[in-house]
């Protein structure tokens, strides 16, 4: 060993230096990338051989410094934790953001929202109630149906314009989740032959791991750590990227619910969470709900109004049970949109016990004969000494109408519970529909302020008694706008919790994402101390080279010299 | 190397403070919401428990304005009916002087056909108050659709029925009069009483005391419906000025569930822009300097 080691030691540091001052500008140019990890020299002090050579002398000082790796700072368990926390929270802005537009579409308490249109269409049955003979509260009446009609449609439209906007939205979801785990796979591969070639891995493990945490975003996945730093995402046990590996997703919209099917076995993939897990829940829980619940609301207001406005009923009183007593009985009926036929009742007397069989089999065969066997069923219960009920109900979706022929009595006589509108017509339905997408005033009344049946057939045709009843529907405990208003607190429910479920989520990502900035965040100003540091080190090497080539000048060209 | 615990990279500076920046901007962009609206519950998440009663009073307004329309027209049949009957007291009590007059013996049969002429007139009268209309129709018609209750010749054509009203949350009160109830019908009405009066005032005094009984009967029954329909009438006015005061202390509940609290708000809006403000300035003196600022 020679005695002049000392400038070999001073090239390693100066090498060393160089290094060091190389990796922290590489911190300093990638202070702001996301995904990046912030690397550090770990350098070494080159010791004497541990066996000494032949002819060799050692002085026991070590040789200089090298670099020995690389590090790259990043805790794979802080990753882990953090794709679990990332997936929980878009989905859970997912479902908050779902929730904010549904509570948007109903657009309550307002003046314009579905409740004010029901309290003014009842108000408008009040009016009809107070000028019955009025075709101009009738015709408002109508109007208001028709805007009530037309906010269910618009709602339940919009909720489903949501859910197919959602789908397409899971869609373009997929395929990024299909993209990412190919560059995965292809980045685990580039990895995987450089650690085992023992080239640097540290930028393409920062590419992956932030496309494995944006995978995870998306899909809900986990992630794994495996040998020689490879990065598997797992989907509820399944693979979605092992190794090299990626299998991939494909949406299936064709079923009742939407579901994600692994491309390679057509099998269904279980996501719950991650931002197309939210999609999902969006698509095929929350927003069907709704749907639901705005046509449960649509049906009881159909009902309700149509049981008050189309009901086909009556009642004999104890004095007129009898054929003889009450005249000839006819009234004229139309099947749905046919043209009304006389339907003549005769029969024996029904005033005694078998008189209420009798009246409805007299009834009955008088209303097939005139209506065809199959469309309207009599129904008669009572008798005997006390009222006869009286009732005529449509089969299936038939609507049967009503009306009085010429100066018989039958209809009023026998029907005289029955609701007619100032054409003297009853047994329309005032709402039809299946659904709040559906809802609208029926064909017969629509249009057609006479046909709003504000009166009863026994009572005059300035009759409003039925109109007072139909305006009362609004404060029942059980009507349409009590069970409104139920699905807008649980709606106001439903979306305070999602949002709050999405704050906390929102603090809990935020700490574990400061937690891994900690970790592999870059400090300016720890780097502006390295780079001082090692711009010292790099100062005194040169010093140390300039005092030993100095040495070296006196021993060469001044040993010896004598004066 | 320090503790990692102690390490404070950029980027978690810059998130951070960002973080921070947005939710306070953002309690700010709430708050200056809630005071250019002077709403709090604009939407059913800002309060869940609240916006079912906030609906049921909107509902309950709408449903109290009907009411007032509902009251006033209401006030306008009763009225009507009250007027009528009191009219048609006075008059059959003019008639009755007028069949105590005719039934002197010191009226002579000139005097009796002026007195019986009289009567006539009167019941011409009170068959034009029996045809009384409110709003185009008549109000002792019941339900019937024509114009008139009792035709020229003093017959029924109403078709007797209750007209009613809704008044207040489950309570109808019953509006008309059927003028069978007031007048009678056929030959037993009050109509025919007075052509047989007047009738027996010229020709045939001797029937009139028993005639002058049914009379009496008669009006009897106009005062009854009379005295009804006052208290219908007073009901109405009671339930009109309830209704005005449920409308009220409904407005005052929901302005205290979805009004904004003007001074509230405008002191809290302006501690959140002191927060806010603070929060820019802590933020722009964290974030600009770094080492590189000192080194040389």
């Amino acid at each position: 060993m020679s005695g002049f080691s000392s400038i070999n030691t001073a090239l390693s540091a100066l090498e060393a230096q160089q290094r060091a001052v190389d990796v922290a500008s590489q911190n300093v140019a990638n202070a702001n990338t996301p995904g990046y990890s912030r690397e550090a020299v770990n350098l070494v002090n080159v010791g004497a051989p541990a066996v000494p050579a032949r002819y060799a002398t050692f002085t026991g000082d070590g040789q200089g410094v090298k670099v020995d790796s690389v590090t790259r700072y990043r805790d794979q368990f802080l990753e882990i934790q953090a794709a679990v926390q990332h997936g929980s929270m878009a989905s859970l802005d997912q479902a908050s953001s779902t929730m904010n537009s549904i509570q948007q579409l109903f657009n309550e308490p307002s003046d314009a929202g579905i409740q004010s249109q029901m309290s003014s269409f009842w108000g408008g049955f009040d009016d009809v109630a107070n000028n019955p003979g009025d075709t101009a509260s009738r015709t408002q009446l109508l109007e208001r149906a028709d805007t009530l009609a037309a906010s269910f449609n618009s709602v339940s439209q919009a909720l489903t314009q949501q859910q197919s906007d959602t789908t397409s939205q899971l869609g373009a979801t997929v395929a990024d989740i299909n993209s990412k785990s190919q560059s995965i796979a292809q980045l685990n591969q580039s990895i995987l032959s450089n650690t085992v070639a023992g080239l640097p891995v540290n930028d393409l493990e920062d590419q992956r791991d932030l496309l494995a945490n944006q995978l995870a975003e998306a899909s809900g996945a986990t992630l794994r750590t495996g040998d020689f730093n490879q990065v598997n995402v797992m989907l509820n046990g399944t693979a979605l990227v092992q190794g090299a590996t990626a299998n991939s997703l494909n949406v299936d919209s064709s079923g009742a619910t939407t579901v994600l099917r692994w491309a390679n076995d057509n099998s269904a993939a279980s996501v719950t969470s991650g931002k197309a897990g939210g999609e999902l829940d969006a698509i095929n829980t929350t927003i069907p709900g709704y749907v639901s619940k705005l046509d449960n609301v649509a049906t009881t207001l159909r009902d309700e109004v149509n049981q008050l406005h189309g009901t086909i009923s009556g009642s004999l009183a104890v004095g007129s049970q009898n054929q003889s007593a009450t005249g000839n009985m006819q009234f004229d009926v139309a099947l749905d949109s046919g043209s009304f036929a006389t339907v003549t009742v005769t029969g024996a007397d029904w005033s005694g016990a078998g008189g209420a069989s009798a009246l409805q089999t007299a009834l009955q065969t008088a209303v097939d004969s005139t209506l065809g066997a199959g469309n309207a069923a009599v129904a008669v219960s009572g008798g005997n000494g006390s009222a006869l009920s009286v009732g005529l109900v449509p089969t299936g979706a038939h609507q049967v109408q009503i009306r009085a022929t010429g100066a018989t009595t039958g209809f009023a006589t026998l029907f005289g519970a029955t609701s007619v509108g100032s054409d003297g017509v009853g047994g329309r339905n005032f709402f039809t529909g299946t659904n709040a997408a559906t809802l609208a005033v029926s064909a017969s009344v629509d249009g057609n302020p006479g046909a709003v049946a504000a009166g009863t057939a026994a009572g005059g045709p300035l009759d409003g008694s039925n109109a007072l009843k139909l305006a009362n529907l609004g404060t029942s405990d059980t009507g349409a706008d009590a069970v409104y208003r139920q699905a807008i607190v649980q709606l106001g429910v439903d979306t305070q919790t999602a949002t709050n479920r999405d704050q906390i989520q929102q603090t809990a990502t935020t700490s574990l994402d400061n937690a891994r900035s900690q970790q592999s965040g870059v400090s300016i100003d720890e780097e502006m101390t390295n780079l001082v540091e090692f711009q010292h080190g790099y100062d005194a090497a040169a010093r140390l080279l300039t005092t030993v080539d100095s040495m070296m000048d006196t021993l060469i060209n001044y040993t010896g010299m004598m004066d | 190397m320090p503790s990692s615990d102690y390490r404070i990279p950029n980027q978690m500076l810059v998130n951070n403070s960002l973080t921070a920046l947005q939710q306070s901007f953002n309690t700010l962009a709430n708050l200056q919401g809630e005071a250019s609206s002077l709403e709090k519950l604009s939407k059913p998440s800002d309060a869940p428990g609240d916006v079912s009663s906030a609906m049921q009073l909107h509902a309950g307004l709408d449903r109290n304005d009907q009411y007032t329309r509902n009251l006033s027209d209401a006030q306008g049949w009763l009225g009507n009916a009250d007027n009528a009957l009191q009219s048609t007291v006075s008059q059959l009590q003019q008639v009755n002087d007028l069949v105590v007059q005719a039934s002197n013996a010191s009226t002579d049969s000139n005097a009796r056909a002026g007195i019986a002429a009289q009567i006539d007139s009167i019941r011409q009268s009170l068959i034009g108050v029996a045809n009384t209309q409110y709003a185009g129709r008549p109000i002792f018609a019941g339900t019937a659709g024509g114009d008139v209750a009792y035709d020229a010749g003093g017959q029924y054509v109403g078709v007797s029925s209750a007209v009613e009203r809704n008044i207040a949350p489950g309570q109808q009160i019953q509006v008309n009069v059927n003028g069978d109830a007031v007048f009678g019908s056929g030959g037993s009405g009050l109509f025919a009483t007075l052509t047989q009066i007047s009738q027996a005032v010229a020709g045939n005094p001797s029937q009139l005391s028993a005639l002058q009984a049914t009379l009496g009967t008669q009006t009897t029954q106009v005062q009854d419906q009379l005295a009804q329909v006052g208290a219908q009438f007073s009901r109405v006015q009671s339930v009109q000025s309830q209704n005005t005061s449920d409308g009220l202390t409904m407005k005052q509940n929901l302005s205290s569930i979805e009004d904004a609290d003007v001074a509230q708000v405008t002191v809290e809006l302006q501690a959140q822009q002191v927060a806010y403000e603070s929060a820019l300035e802590a933020t722009a003196k964290a974030i600009t300097p770094s080492l590189t600022d000192f080194l040389r």
